[in-house]
């Protein structure tokens, strides 16, 4: 008998403005990639310039980094330079729709979409554009959080969305495939009453010593709307991992 | 105003509503047709008459009066005029005809029109000979289409009439059969009060709205009566289940303390009695939270723990008490992969369930074997506990999960019929079932289920006993 091993290639999206955060991100897509070969993915949108003459088209594309920025990049350099399982990768991209987003994750192979607080933030449209895309496509997604950033994560709370009837047993079983915690607790989804619910969460994560929160997310249509409503489960300042719901 | 007569009344509002806009639209209609065909009549005339004109010919004209008497339906007070037309906007007047000045013009530039006074109607066409113009105007009143249209209002109103009474029984009807069901549920509901709580509405199949309500109260009648139960027996079941773990700290300190020991020893003793302390601390906590809140199951945060595990800690923790007890724990047929094993549940409860369920078969086998057999796959988590113990007689078994309840061939073990109650309504708390099946004499199986699918759906009605 034969038996086939593919080694899967770890890549992480990494969508950026290069604020400070970027580097954590980065820190944690070195830590996920576990000393497999991997790449990162730096990106950075911003829309097509609205021209109808190539050359101000080509003149309007140019990227220029702020001092700020550049230190950023840096810093995410060095951190690459001092391991040696990672490559880092900058890709600039103007404009995007659904199918341009699919195809940058199917181009680099991208199993990971890492997003940032600060990111998350942005007011450009573009930008919540792209966070709103990213919820659609069927590529995992973690959200980091505003906690200090921490190396690795071993135990994970699971928020079942009552509406998706997922066992935890799936979701641990994609979790096992692909990342190296395990979910110790599961508590349905509380998103109309966090009040309450705060504090029953709060000590189980304080017993459990949980780091990470696993949520489960559907494809849904993109709306702008002016007020944004903030995720619950992003109020508790731990990171979350949220998956598609037709994972498998 | 009760829901039935709201929803005879919106039936009738809205069917009355349709049928007006029906009648309506059918009015118009016939009006419009009516109209048509007359105009229609009266344009064929205009053609016999212009050509009439034409030809001058005194024995046509005496030949068309007579055919119009005799052969061509009448029409009532027809009139008929030829003008002359003597340029574009002059032509000869006849004085008999009062017609607005508009009709004219209407005819002149666009070639015919018509004009209504009074259902008598007057239909002007421009019939050219010799390179000369002419209007020809015919005249007369529409009887009959007046006689039909007050007939159909008629048939309208009346249908109307009808029709709206009509809608009255069977809005009545309709209502009757929405409302039966939940006046049903309604009267069996009233049967269930804070004294008969095991009572259930009684299932239905179909799977529309009503069985879901049905399946909804149901469900929260069995939260409400878990919850209920175990307030009430809080301090009974606190006292039971803090039994175990307390005399196995005193008996851990009374061996220490009989004589003199090396320090390692006393290290592993106190190390025993922490483990245990703690496990009371902790069932402590599960217990009053569980009092304090009822079973909420939303207000949870469940512990994700592997089911093989727990039973290995319950083994471990009965042979703390049974030093020499015969609990084996067959894990061969559970599955390889782990994750079929995983179980979200409230880990202190669940240990302290299923420990009582293992030290009942202990207990009433005398020390005899209990086996525990595992198995896991997709769909289901499934537990059996087997033993060759006195047995459960069968007059028995529907009071098993009364408090305080004793059997009969079970007075002569220390005991005092709490540990099974609790244990089985642990076991709904986690939407599992739990079947006893017994032969006096020769043993038990007890069977736990965890349905995964269930857990979204919990349908708990089935976890009475099998005998």
């Amino acid at each position: 008998m034969y038996k086939l091993i593919i080694i899967h290639m770890k890549n992480f999206l990494i969508p950026t403005t290069f604020e400070r955060d970027t580097i954590n991100a980065v820190k944690s897509a070195v830590y996920q990639a576990k000393n497999t070969n991997c790449e990162i993915i730096l990106m950075m949108v911003s829309d097509t310039p609205d021209t109808f003459s190539s050359l101000q088209f080509l003149r309007e594309m140019k990227v220029s980094l702020t001092t700020s920025q550049e230190e950023v990049l840096d810093s995410c350099k060095d951190i690459i330079d001092n391991t040696s399982n990672c490559k880092i990768k900058i890709h600039n991209q103007y404009g995007l729709s659904s199918a341009v987003f699919k195809g940058i994750i199917d181009a680099f192979d991208v199993k990971l979409v890492v997003l940032t607080l600060s990111y998350k933030r942005e007011t450009k449209r573009i930008h919540q554009h792209l966070v709103k895309l990213a919820g659609n496509q069927k590529c995992p997604i973690l959200h980091l959080g505003n906690e200090k950033f921490k190396n690795d994560f071993n135990k994970a709370l699971y928020i079942e969305n009552s509406r998706a009837n997922m066992h935890v047993k799936d979701v641990q079983e994609f979790l096992s495939q692909n990342f190296s915690f395990e979910i110790v607790s599961q508590t349905s989804n509380f998103e109309d009453n966090y009040e309450d619910f705060a504090p029953y969460l709060s000590e189980a994560i304080s017993k459990y010593d949980i780091d990470l929160l696993v949520e489960t997310r559907k494809g849904e249509k993109i709306k702008f709307k002016k007020t944004k409503k903030e995720n619950s489960s992003e109020r508790l300042g731990l990171p979350v991992l949220s998956l598609y719901e037709e994972l498998a | 105003m009760d829901i039935r007569k709201k929803i005879t009344f919106t039936y009738v509002a809205l069917s009355s509503f349709s049928t007006l806009l029906l009648c309506i639209i059918v009015f118009v209609l016939f009006r419009e047709n009516n109209r048509y065909h007359f105009l229609k009549r009266l344009e064929d005339r205009a053609k016999i008459v212009a050509s009439i004109h034409f030809q001058e010919d005194p024995e046509k004209i005496k030949y068309y009066s007579n055919l119009k008497k005799n052969g061509l339906e009448e029409l009532i007070e027809e009139e008929e005029y030829v003008l002359k037309i003597n340029s574009t906007n002059s032509f000869d007047y006849n004085t008999k005809l009062n017609l607005p000045n508009q009709f004219y013009s209407n005819v002149l530039t666009t070639g015919k029109d018509y004009f209504e006074i009074n259902s008598k109607y007057y239909l002007g066409q421009v019939f050219t000979e010799n390179n000369q113009k002419y209007i020809v105007i015919v005249g007369a009143r529409d009887r009959r289409g007046k006689t039909t249209t007050v007939y159909i209002v008629k048939i309208l109103l009346f249908g109307g009439i009808a029709f709206v009474l009509l809608a009255f029984f069977l809005g009545r009807f309709l209502a009757k059969r929405v409302i039966n069901p939940v006046a049903r549920i309604t009267k069996e509901v009233n049967r269930i009060s804070a004294s008969n709580l095991h009572n259930r509405l009684p299932e239905v199949k179909n799977s529309d709205e009503i069985s879901d309500l049905t399946a909804t109260f149901n469900d929260m009648l069995d939260r409400l009566e878990t919850s209920f139960e175990i307030q009430a027996n809080f301090i009974n079941n606190a006292s039971h289940e803090l039994k175990t773990p307390i005399t196995t700290i005193i008996a851990e300190s009374e061996i220490m303390l009989l004589k003199e020991r090396p320090v390692s020893e006393y290290i592993q003793s106190l190390e025993n009695i922490y483990s245990q302390a703690s496990k009371l601390g902790n069932l402590t906590e599960s217990l009053l939270k569980l009092t304090q809140t009822g079973y909420d199951g939303k207000k949870q945060v469940l512990d994700i723990a592997r089911i093989d595990e727990i039973l290995l800690e319950v083994k471990s923790d009965i042979d703390k008490i049974y030093p020499d007890n015969r609990v084996s724990i067959k894990l061969n047929f559970a599955p390889k992969d782990s994750n079929l094993l995983l179980i979200p549940c409230n880990k202190p409860l669940l240990e302290l369930a299923i420990n009582n369920i293992i030290t009942n078969g202990v207990k009433y086998s005398d020390n005899n074997e209990v086996f525990v057999t595992l198995s896991a796959n997709q769909e289901v988590i499934k537990i059996s506990i087997n033993d060759i113990g006195i047995g459960i007689p069968p007059e028995d078994i529907p009071h098993l999960y009364e408090p305080f309840f004793r059997g009969k061939v079970a007075t002569k073990y220390i005991g005092y019929g709490l540990g099974l109650p609790l244990a089985s309504k642990i076991i709904r708390m986690h939407d599992g079932e739990l079947q006893v099946q017994s032969e006096q004499n020769k043993g038990t199986i007890v069977t736990i289920l965890f349905k995964k699918a269930n857990i979204k759906n919990p349908n708990i009605k089935n976890s009475n006993v099998e005998s």
